[in-house]
């Protein structure tokens, strides 16, 4: 799912980078500011709702839009935590993209070849078996 | 304070750039990860860089195609990609990837200071 859900983000136009550790999702967050952030709350070493805690009290990191991609129902810990999103599993990678989409309404994708100007970079962390 | 970043994490590599690059008077700022490097980017905006493709925390073609995004798409600081790889594709491949040049290892130090003189001149210090 991981895989093709990356390939579909990049054939709507996003540059997409992909982690299974949730350890190094803050890392990759600073270093790369992302636009979007696609986070699965099961993720192996540390749960997701730690990154997404971590990611909203930093304040390099607190503005950018996480989108919660899981197969866990506490939407409402979401929201409290700030998620700008929140896909249950099993979903189709349209609906991923719906989302991603919802989270930049004033910038459209572009497709890859247009990559120097208007593309938007979407980190997704997610278990890598899923 | 104008300068070239160079973000290599081979370190025999690294100490022989900047010391080409010294040599002729430019600026260097090195960095062995990609993450902080892209940092440094925004934080200090580079005149150049230089960037290895193959970096122990992220992709060097993903890092060029963000850095090209978040530095102002066609007025981003250009980027010369340096790579072991050999092939006619790779340089193809950092080109779409948003790169300005392609630079194969190994290379001469003249090979290095005239692609990197096409885009910045020592006197721009």
């Amino acid at each position: 799912m991981r895989e093709l859900l990356r390939r579909r983000l990049e054939h709507a136009g996003y540059i997409v980078i992909d982690t299974h550790d949730g350890g190094q999702v803050m890392e990759l967050a600073v270093g790369l500011l992302p636009s979007v952030i696609i986070l699965d709350v099961n993720l192996p070493h540390v749960s997701g709702w730690n990154v997404m805690a971590q990611l909203k009290a930093d304040p390099t990191t607190e503005q950018i839009p996480v989108i919660l991609y899981t197969a866990s129902p506490d939407r409402q810990r979401a929201i409290q935590l700030g998620a700008a999103g929140f896909i249950s599993k099993p979903a189709t990678t349209d609906a991923v993209i719906d989302a991603v989409r919802a989270c930049l309404p004033n910038r459209a994708a572009q497709i890859l070849t247009d990559a120097e100007t208007n593309l938007e970079t979407v980190s997704s962390a997610e278990k890598e078996d899923s | 304070m104008s300068y070239i970043l160079l973000v290599e994490d081979n370190q025999d590599n690294a100490d022989m750039i900047i010391h080409i690059l010294t040599s002729a008077h430019y600026t260097v700022k090195h960095f062995s990860r990609g993450l902080p490097a892209a940092q440094e980017a925004r934080r200090q905006r580079p005149q150049l860089i230089l960037m290895d493709f193959n970096l122990p925390d992220v992709d060097g073609r993903t890092l060029s195609m963000v850095l090209v995004q978040q530095l102002g798409g066609a007025k981003s600081p250009p980027i010369i990609a340096c790579t072991a790889r050999v092939g006619s594709a790779e340089a193809k491949l950092a080109e779409q990837f948003g790169c300005s040049a392609f630079l194969r290892k190994p290379f001469s130090p003249e090979d290095l200071l005239t692609l990197v003189q096409r885009f910045v001149q020592p006197d721009d210090r």
